[in-house]
């Protein structure tokens, strides 16, 4: 069959009177553009291009993480070479954080120490404040009595961030004062997260009960960022609102811990499987407003012509997004609950790479696929039969 | 001319990748080295654009990737794939009938063979001008020659390669 299409196409394309071979002997300079504008539908894989993006991007933030590194080690040679020689100014940096906030938990320092607590993000005591919660973290080795502290950290950067909100100041010292309490929960966040997965499985009511407590903290600094985000102007907002994505993803990541920890422990007294439940439906449904919500955006924005490979991507993943959630309902309804979770968890990995390539392809062309412009020159020109 | 940031050097990749990605696969005729080569383009230029801005980043990853290519085969003293290893997978258009597409993949291995056989010169001078449809300004610029040379050597091109495909 391959081989007569192939002999119909080569006679096509002999018999062919403006571009073929016969023609080709008074071939016209634009019939010859024209054949070699075919070329123009080689095109690099659409994966290949994501994946490379993705790395070169990776390489990018390394090297800059690099350059600060190394200029922060600078910056602490100069620190101590001046210390040796002279009095230094008291920078409230974190090298001098650090060493008040061990000083003050290993010696008992009272006045600095009250004062530090009551302080908040942009004050000189702030830093002191950070160093001696990290302090006490390190000083606290029960497990239980880490993620108890960790919670109460999260709680007063919730408390910080309301008086940040609240305060009278300008749009940019606002901006610059949750960025800081931003960073700050966000390292908490992460911190309680790993405490959790390391935490003693032997006894599940605590590991639960903690567990709890991490994602309902996670769950309120999330809706208290959003209001924080309101109150300030939307030109200051990009970089924060990176760094809020960030929290908000590892706030999730509390929330799936914590499911899992349910699930984990699901056969122990202290969980009840009717939470469990309860549980992953919320997941499933949210998961599924996600799908819808980004369906539509496929719709509104990747229509172009420009888009459309990458638009075949996105409702490729959307349909098995969709194919998954279906199965984790059918999972839950057949008690099957661990492998519900596994199938959120295949859904939620889809769902990030798929909002990731819609961010991406904001840009104003996308990855050397062939854009309008080409299109509209190929369509001035077709390829003539 | 300012340094590129992250954001300004990732946006360039978008704006550019597929048509370097071209450029160099049409160069070296192999989808795996023209992905590697491409990409090494791309981690090159940061090098060179986050220490220095440049006034035409396109000309500067062309010429990066010229110089890659002819490392490649200085390096590896390889010459160009065969003819005969030159075979396209199948354009997909789903408006076009199994006919029209083995027609046109047909005209396209016919014109891609017909290109191999040109000098490097005269390949890359064709494929900036009538595929990446740079100006023969830029490709001047990359060239480091007069534009008068540039279409000169262009019309010797277009000229070779109609004689190919006689």
């Amino acid at each position: 069959m391959s081989f007569v299409i192939w002999i119909l196409s080569l006679v096509r394309v002999l018999c062919n009177k403006n571009q073929g071979f016969a023609s080709s002997l008074v071939m016209t300079e634009k019939d010859l553009i024209n054949r070699i504008q075919l070329l123009k539908q080689v095109s690099p894989k659409d994966d290949w291009v994501v994946s490379t993006r993705a790395k070169l991007a990776f390489r990018l933030e390394m090297g800059r993480k690099k350059d600060l590194l190394n200029k922060d080690l600078f910056a602490l040679k100069e620190l101590f070479s001046s210390w040796g020689t002279n009095s230094p100014k008291l920078a409230w940096n974190a090298v001098y954080g650090v060493i008040i906030a061990f000083g003050l938990v290993l010696g008992g320092g009272v006045v600095t120490g009250i004062a530090s607590i009551q302080s908040a993000p942009g004050s000189p005591l702030y830093p002191v404040k950070l160093s001696m919660e990290k302090a006490r973290l390190i000083a606290s080795f029960s497990e239980e009595s880490k993620i108890k502290l960790q919670a109460e950290i999260v709680d007063s950067r919730l408390q910080e961030l309301s008086v940040v909100v609240a305060n009278q100041e300008s749009a940019e010292q606002k901006a610059e004062k949750v960025t800081q309490v931003v960073d700050n929960i966000k390292e908490q966040l992460a911190s309680a997260n790993d405490q959790l997965s390391k935490s003693n499985q032997s006894e599940p009511k605590k590991v639960v009960a903690a567990a709890k407590v991490i994602s309902e903290k996670a769950s309120q600094f999330s809706k208290a960022l959003a209001v924080a985000k309101e109150s300030l102007p939307a030109n200051i907002k990009p970089e924060l609102d990176t760094k809020i994505a960030q929290v908000t993803e590892t706030g999730k990541q509390a929330d799936m811990k914590y499911l899992e920890t349910m699930i984990a422990n699901q056969n122990s007294a202290e969980v009840k499987k009717e939470d469990i439940v309860v549980k992953l439906n919320e997941e499933i449904q949210g998961l599924e407003e996600q799908v819808i919500a980004r369906e539509k955006k496929i719709a509104d924005q990747f229509s172009l012509a420009d888009r459309l490979p990458i638009r075949a991507v996105l409702i490729n993943q959307t349909e098995q997004s969709r194919d998954l959630l279906e199965k984790a309902n059918q999972a839950v309804a057949a008690g099957d609950l661990a492998g519900a979770l596994e199938l959120i968890k295949a859904v939620k990995t889809i769902e990030s790479g798929a909002d990731k390539m819609v961010e991406n392809a904001d840009a104003p062309e996308v990855k050397g696929v062939a854009t309008s412009s080409d299109m509209e020159k190929l369509e001035e020109n077709p390829v003539k039969q | 001319m300012d340094k590129f940031t992250e954001q300004q050097f990732l946006e360039c990749y978008d704006q550019h990748v597929g048509k370097i990605y071209r450029y160099i696969y049409f160069r070296v005729n192999a989808e795996e080295l023209a992905q590697d080569l491409t990409s090494e383009v791309f981690l090159k230029s940061w090098q060179s654009l986050s220490l220095k801005g440049v006034s035409n980043p396109r000309a500067f990853f062309y010429q990066v990737a010229r110089n890659l290519v002819t490392d490649f085969y200085r390096k590896k003293d390889k010459t160009p794939i065969s003819l005969e290893e030159i075979t396209d997978k199948p354009i997909s258009d789903k408006t076009a009938s199994p006919l029209d597409l083995a027609a046109v993949s047909l005209d396209m291995n016919l014109v891609k063979q017909a290109l191999r056989q040109l000098s490097p010169d005269y390949q890359e001078i064709i494929i900036w001008r009538y595929l990446d449809e740079l100006e023969t300004k830029e490709i001047a610029e990359i060239l480091n020659k007069s534009e008068g040379a540039v279409r000169t050597l262009l019309s010797r091109a277009l000229g070779e390669l109609r004689g190919k495909l006689t």
